[in-house]
């Protein structure tokens, strides 16, 4: 055998039933569907190259979760220009008409119109229900940083609500 | 109010995503070619072994006024320079190992040297602030580049110390996984080439793609933890790109160079058959024809403005299939999904259709 034997079938077991969620995942970062397209396809690439490690621990979720986020922090730096990512061949998301059309709530604007740091740490605590520790982890800030965040996005989140 | 429910309601589903399959094929090809990795994975591993101390001992030495925050190193003046920098980044070090930005909208503070023990290699963390985004930037001199991340500026040492611990984690979990991923060889900054730690080589071929300086090529085998591996490597200086050949895609390592000789010569090594006469396929020395399908019995895979054909072969033992179209023969190995003709062909109608789009 040449290389290193992956198990493909439990890949596209995977892919194919939590992708859609981790699509809104990667939207809920960005707030930008083409973005999150090209989040979460170099995140499902590098979840393949690592699939035999990740699959082993069982953390393959958490794994894609945080490449969306740290790729998201990342590319955020690089504001000037967009990344190049490698798409499908014959897939071209920018096709599909849905774009076009696409309507956001009141809620969805707020909370993209939020600081990227803390749109980021209310999407992870109060969206996706990770604790305040796993939130600082991805992160890469403080407990106190992740609270004080979330905080103040929920404030602003909330005073959206209630004027709904 | 639920705000838990609230967002989940706010965000809709998206376009259609491509299929899993299609993903896979992304993943595989990910796998196949890859940049070689540099020196990167290795030093972040060994950093990682010495870290603590070293961090401690910065602590020590940067407290003494004020134990509740970190004292600012000295701070030099930060040239700018974008032609040293790597595409998007704003910070970084130029050739004289002196830290350089971007631009003159960007504000650099030093917060530490040596923070990590990168073999010798310096290493800087800095604080960046660009327009009203301030985060910190752990840069470190190696092929690999530099680590990012976020945090609030004037941090507490409280904070100071879980970021370091955070980096070092990251980039044990870096090495780790550039280790696993990266294949058995990696480039060190000179160019050379080095294996991995528990690779062992079993056979070099120098030059296989005959290549002019000061490019050149090599073919390994190398076996690590039970696992052998083929790799042709196309080197540059001190970077390069690596191939790894698919399960079992061709009999012998020699074969599967030499189909990449031909590749990069725009020709095809393997060939197998020739079209002869009455638009018949027939073996090449050494091939034996088991089966073989004319244009009539191709249907949509025919082409109007070529004659094609398709034959299932023996060749040194194995079976292959080939795809004939003009004067271009397309050969591979039979392999599990792929045995007979028709399994062959099914795999060339679902490549030349993909249904890349979930219903």
């Amino acid at each position: 055998m040449i290389g290193r034997k992956r198990d493909d079938a439990a890949y596209v077991e995977f892919v194919a039933s939590r992708q859609q969620h981790l699509f809104r995942v990667a939207y809920a970062v960005c707030g930008d569907w083409h973005q999150a397209s090209d989040l979460l396809q170099t995140a499902l690439t590098k979840l393949y190259v690592a699939w035999s490690r990740v699959h082993r621990d069982g953390r393959e979720e958490a794994y894609v979760r945080q490449i969306i986020v740290r790729t998201n922090i990342d590319d955020s730096r690089r504001r000037k220009r967009r990344p190049e990512t490698p798409g499908l061949d014959g897939f071209d998301l920018a096709s599909h008409e849905e774009l076009a059309v696409e309507e956001r709530s009141a809620l969805f604007e707020a909370l993209q119109g939020l600081p990227p740091m803390q749109r980021k740490a209310v999407v992870l605590r109060h969206w996706l229900g990770l604790s305040v520790a796993e939130t600082a982890g991805e992160l890469g800030i403080t407990e106190g940083t992740v609270k004080s965040h979330t905080s103040r996005g929920l404030e602003k989140l909330q005073a959206v609500l209630s004027n709904q | 109010m639920n705000i838990t429910e609230e967002i989940e309601r706010s965000i809709g589903t998206g376009p259609p995503l491509p299929t899993a399959t299609a993903r896979l094929a992304a993943g595989k090809s990910a796998v196949r070619r890859r940049r070689l990795a540099g020196g990167a994975a290795a030093l972040a591993l060994v950093s990682v072994l010495g870290g603590t101390a070293a961090v401690a001992g910065l602590l020590d030495r940067d407290t003494k006024s004020d134990p509740d925050q970190v004292v600012i190193v000295p701070n030099p003046d930060v040239p700018i320079d974008p032609e040293a920098l790597q595409p998007g980044h704003i910070v970084g070090y130029n050739e004289d190992g002196q830290v350089v930005r971007r631009d003159s909208n960007i504000k650099v503070t030093y917060l530490a040297e040596e923070v990590l023990e990168l073999d010798g290699l310096k290493n800087t963390m800095l604080s960046v602030e660009r327009g009203d985004e301030v985060e910190w930037i752990l840069l470190y001199q190696n092929p690999g580049g530099s680590f990012y991340q976020g945090s609030p500026s004037q941090p507490g040492r409280a904070e100071f110390e879980q970021q370091i611990e955070f980096l070092q984690e990251r980039m044990a979990a870096a090495g780790a996984q550039a280790a696993e991923e990266d294949g058995p060889v990696m480039i060190d900054p000179d160019g050379v080439l080095q294996l991995s730690p528990g690779a062992r080589l079993v056979r070099r071929v120098d030059n296989p793609l005959e290549m002019g300086p000061p490019k050149k090529s090599v073919g390994l085998v190398v076996e690590r933890e039970g696992t052998t591996y083929w790799l042709l490597l196309r080197l540059s200086g001190g970077s390069g790109w690596q191939e790894r050949a698919d399960e079992a895609d061709y009999p012998t390592f020699d074969m599967w160079l030499d189909q990449n000789l031909a590749e990069a010569r725009g020709r095809p090594a393997l060939q197998l058959v020739r079209f002869g006469a009455d638009d018949q396929l027939v073996g090449l020395s050494g091939v034996t024809i088991i089966r073989q399908l004319d244009d009539t019995q191709l249907g949509d895979l025919s082409r109007p403005e070529h004659v094609s054909a398709v034959a299932e072969v023996r060749y040194q033992g194995r079976t292959w299939f080939v795809l004939a179209t003009g004067t271009t023969y397309s050969p591979t190995v039979a392999k599990p999904g792929r045995e007979t003709i028709e399994e062959y062909l099914d795999h060339l109608r679902a490549q030349r259709n993909p249904d890349n789009v979930q219903p």
